[in-house]
């Protein structure tokens, strides 16, 4: 059966029953004109272009990649593929991807060879580590590396470098998610597991549109909802989902107050003590204090703050109170959002009173953005030690210094690790006087990009860029770094729910394009870093050596990978951390035997103040929680420090469509994704566009105090007060390429957006801001280039022609027999 | 009220308002550095609560604190310190109530986008909401 999969990005229903197995369907997409049998090889690999990790086998047709087909027996998606999937790899045979390495002279950007590329930036290194020391050197990486890259990056910055000034663009997505579970759990990793949707029977979705970003496990929600006793969802989002279409209560709160409608939640559960006392008492600390703080928070007081009906909020209390197994998922809706780490901790908190974890269909997904944010997070490329040791306690450092060989004073713990934001404050303020960031585009992604162009275009900054094609931040940079990309690399990459998949090469890259690996590996050579024997301090040469040096390192550690290598992750697909000897299969759920690594002598943080971010101390730490238990944080809400006024009467919020992936880097470039959403637009409510005069597809001017943008308008059924712009779009496919045309109106949704962020994750705020909206032209019967089929739906179905991506986006989909309705 | 407690309510009372009026000067000397200007702008906020809570309680016992000296607006009280601050007039010290942040001489490299108006980039860029240092509501 073949379908249009712009059209329908979830494919075709198999329902099935609560507590079965998800039925598979395989998806299969092949460039025009290849038929099945023409394919000569298939390689393993998993999604790239979200935090899914769907699995899938590249085809391979003459030494070119000829389309993809989902994995059936995957744990993770059952043979499913969402459309960045089906359609995303073609941008890899892009006719601009960068093939040679470029140097800046006389202020433009030229080829060179590799030789000469690396070598000035093993100079530079050198000059400034004599001149300046170790930190006035900053690495900014991805979310979308392999494995082996992130780790072999964190051992080149910390022990070979020695600076403290390494992240990754996973602090603008996961950096919330880790910050939470550590508050709560002591320690990072993902509690759940994405089989408990199989198993819930209320589905709480906090901030998270499922249904566009992890569009696979929204068509396992789908199906179960067709099948027998399906589950029964609580949305909350200011914007129409998908997932507030299918839910039984749906709450679109004023942004910025998540922790108001959280704490109201607690509030409710405990005054109808819906809680697991048993298990309070065995697992957590901390409840009288979450019981005095959410005392006052009465729903009538939360409708006040959030805008949104007091009796729905007591229904949804009554859903998530009154369930026998309960599934949270967050995601940038808190994450992005004012006092982040306070929301999702209290998301933490309402399953811990209610002692749901660590079964079947009761736990926490606390989500992931990107596809390889997970690792960020494992390696300590976000900055955090290798393997969720704690910076703040001398025999983790020592224990890490034992498996690189080298003095623990190697290891920089002198101050926290530096944040992503504070990184670009010191290269904005010189103390930073070399960057290299791979993978990744900040001057697209960041907030107040005025600010950050400036910044990166200081002469006296020199900015390393590896990365596909010549993005907006690579056209600022002094070195370009062609590397290569899925597909054409090998790693590991672990999903949202602790799935590790290998990602196998399946082509060759173009030109004299390198894998990360390499160009990392090329700069320890260069800088010949050494261990305290005199021996390499970077001793692999290849990915897979690379997988098992990281082995050693999260050895005993919660993410141990001892069980895995590459040869059982070809055979049996995505496995789980921890994966052991004695646990050869992985493990589903964490916690399910109490909590395991909050013991003052294990836990990765002691956590930090909410509202500051102090740090907690690690005496006050042992006082509070002696013996590990599961912390119950409570949080006060406090306004967001930017709020509408006279002159910005809206609140603005920025986020992300289900065809694009981060800057469009690669989906702006492939026909079937780009068609289906073209174009920045900006949605607001029929009542606010009736009051402004304005209507679809007029051309609108949204302005913040940092700067502004134009796009067309789409009427929506947006929560009333609230803009919308989604951030992918920059400025690559302009005529500049790097910035807004002339000066003129930008693009980008980041000209808008505040530097801010929260106290405890560092996570930038896009979800947060005060704007104008005022009308720059007729639409003249154009419409906005906004998807028909997602959040960005017109309030007035036939006022637009539907998405569709017509005979290009028809892909197989065959589904295994026998599912249950 | 006995005195002494009377005298450790004023001295608290007194220790909150100085304490808020110490952290708006660090927050607006520190535009810039994000962290510092927003924690410390929240921070003065936490001081704020406290004072009105004590005026709150003390009323209750009978005792009237005053609200001393008015938390001075940005740039006031400390001319001598304006690092970096560039000679547009816009940026010179502002009128109570607070508005405004001094501006820290990012809009040197900028031209104003509309001379002789309010139009200076680092002062639109810069402006948050702010409450009165008088009534604790928010200021236009």
């Amino acid at each position: 059966m073949k379908a249009d999969r712009i059209a329908d990005p979830w494919g075709a229903r198999v329902p099935y029953r609560r507590h079965q197995a998800w039925p598979s369907r395989v998806d299969t997409y092949l460039a025009e004109g290849v038929e099945p049998g023409a394919v000569q090889r298939w390689v393993g690999a998993a999604s790239l272009l979200h935090s899914g990790g769907d699995a899938m086998d590249i085809a391979v047709v003459d030494g070119r990649m000829a389309g993809v087909r989902g994995r059936a027996e995957d744990r993770v998606s059952r043979g499913r593929l969402g459309p960045k999937d089906l359609f995303g790899w073609q941008a890899n045979a892009s006719s601009d991807r960068l093939t040679r390495p470029l140097v800046r002279r006389d202020g433009h950007l030229v080829e060179t060879d590799w030789d000469t590329a690396m070598e000035l930036v093993a100079a530079r290194t050198r000059d400034l580590l004599d001149q300046r020391g170790p930190g006035s050197i900053g690495f900014y990486t991805s979310g979308q590396l392999f494995l082996e890259e992130y780790y072999t990056l964190a051992v080149l910055a910390r022990a070979g470098i020695g600076t403290n000034h390494l992240d990754g663009n996973t602090r603008l997505c996961t950096a919330t998610a880790a910050e939470a579970l550590k508050e709560s759990f002591g320690c990072d990793g993902q509690p759940g597991s994405f089989d408990d949707l199989d198993h819930a029977d209320v589905i709480a979705l906090f901030g998270h549109n499922m249904a566009e970003t992890q569009t696979v496990q929204w068509a396992r929600v789908l199906d179960r909802l067709a099948g027998g006793d399906p589950p029964r969802l609580l949305c909350v989002d200011p914007r129409p989902t998908q997932v507030a279409r299918h839910a039984t209560v749906h709450l679109a709160p004023r942004v910025g107050t998540n922790v108001a409608l959280l704490n109201a939640l607690l509030h409710e559960t405990i005054r109808h003590d819906r809680v697991d006392h048993d298990f309070v008492e065995a697992h957590t600390v901390g409840f009288e204090e979450l019981a005095e703080r959410v005392a006052s928070c009465t729903p009538e007081w939360a409708a006040d703050v959030c805008d949104v009906p007091a009796a729905r909020i007591s229904e949804a209390a009554e859903l998530v109170g009154t369930t026998d197994a309960l599934l949270s998922t967050v995601l940038q809706g808190v994450y992005q959002a004012h006092q982040a780490t306070a929301a999702a901790v209290q998301v933490n908190n309402l399953h811990l009173i209610r002692g749901m974890l660590g079964r079947p269909g009761a736990g926490v997904l606390q989500m992931n953005g990107q596809p390889s944010a997970e690792n960020t997070r494992e390696c300590g490329a976000d900055g955090d030690l290798p393997g969720f040791r704690n910076w703040q306690n001398d025999s983790h450092v020592a224990d890490l210094a034992k498996v690189w060989n080298v003095e623990p004073s190697t290891i920089p713990r002198f101050a926290p690790p530096t944040h992503a934001m504070q990184m670009f404050r010191y290269a904005e303020q010189g103390s930073i006087g070399m960057l290299w960031i791979s993978g990744t585009n900040p001057a697209v992604s960041l907030p107040e990009l005025t600010r950050i162009r400036a910044l990166l275009a200081q002469e006296r900054l020199f900015t390393v860029v590896q990365d596909l094609f010549l993005t907006e931040t690579a056209r600022l940079a002094d070195v370009v770094l062609p590397a290569a990309t899925w597909g054409e690399k090998t790693g590991t990459i672990t999903n949202a729910d602790r799935s590790v998949h290998l990602c196998e090469k399946a082509v060759e890259p173009p030109g004299e394009a390198r894998p990360d690996l390499d160009i990392f590996l090329d700069f320890a050579r260069r800088m010949d870093f050494r261990d305290k024997d005199g021996r390499p301090l970077v001793g692999w040469r290849e990915p897979e050596e690379a997988f098992e040096a990281w082995k050693r390192c999260s050895a005993g550690r919660p993410c141990d990978y001892t069980g895995l290598s590459y040869d059982r992750l070809r055979d049996a697909g995505g496995i789980q951390w921890p994966c052991t000897e004695a646990k050869p299969r992985g493990t589903e759920r964490l916690y399910t035997d109490g909590i395991s690594w909050a013991h003052p002598d294990d836990c990765e943080s002691y956590g930090k103040d909410l509202e500051t971010g102090a740090a907690v101390d690690p005496v006050e730490y042992r006082s509070l929680n002696p013996d590990g238990k599961a912390a119950l944080k409570a949080a006060a809400y406090v306004e967001p420090h930017e709020m509408p006024d006279e002159r910005y009467p809206f609140q603005l919020s920025t986020g992300r469509t289900l065809y694009h992936f981060h800057t469009r880097t690669k989906t702006g470039r492939v026909a079937q994704l780009d068609e289906a959403a073209p174009e920045v637009w900006v949605e607001a409510c029929a009542a606010d566009a009736v009051r402004l005069g304005l209507g679809e597809g007029d051309l609108v001017r949204v302005a913040t105090p940092r700067g502004a943008l134009e796009a067309r308008l789409r009427v929506t059924d947006i929560r009333p007060g609230l803009l919308f712009v989604p951030f992918h779009y920059g400025y690559w496919d302009t005529k500049e390429g790097d910035g807004p045309d002339g000066g003129g109106p930008g693009r980008a949704a980041n000209e808008t957006t505040i530097t801010d962020w929260d106290p405890a994750s560092k996570q930038p705020l896009f979800k947060t801001a005060a704007a104008a909206l005022t009308l720059v032209a007729r639409a003249d019967g154009r419409h906005a280039p906004a998807p028909t089929t997602t959040a960005s739906a017109p309030w007035d179905p036939d006022s637009v022609p539907a998405t569709a991506g017509g005979q290009q986006a028809y892909a197989t989909q065959n589904s295994e027999p026998g599912g249950t309705p | 009220m006995k005195d002494g407690i009377a005298h450790t309510l004023r001295e608290l009372h007194h220790g909150e308002r100085q304490l808020a009026r110490d952290l708006v000067a660090v927050a607006e000397r520190h535009a810039e550095e994000h962290e510092v200007h927003h924690v410390a702008t929240d921070l003065a906020d936490w001081s704020r609560d406290h004072a009105d809570r004590l005026v709150e309680y003390a009323a209750a016992e009978g005792l009237r604190l005053d609200d001393d000296t008015p938390e001075p607006a940005s740039g006031e009280g400390e001319g001598e310190d304006r690092r970096g601050c560039c000679s547009c007039t816009i940026c010179g010290p502002c009128t109570w109530p607070p508005r405004r942040t001094p501006c820290t001489g990012r809009c040197s490299r900028r031209p104003p986008r509309r001379p002789g108006t309010n139009g200076c980039w680092c002062w639109r860029r810069r402006v948050i909401r702010r409450r009165c240092g008088r009534c604790a509501g928010p200021t236009p």
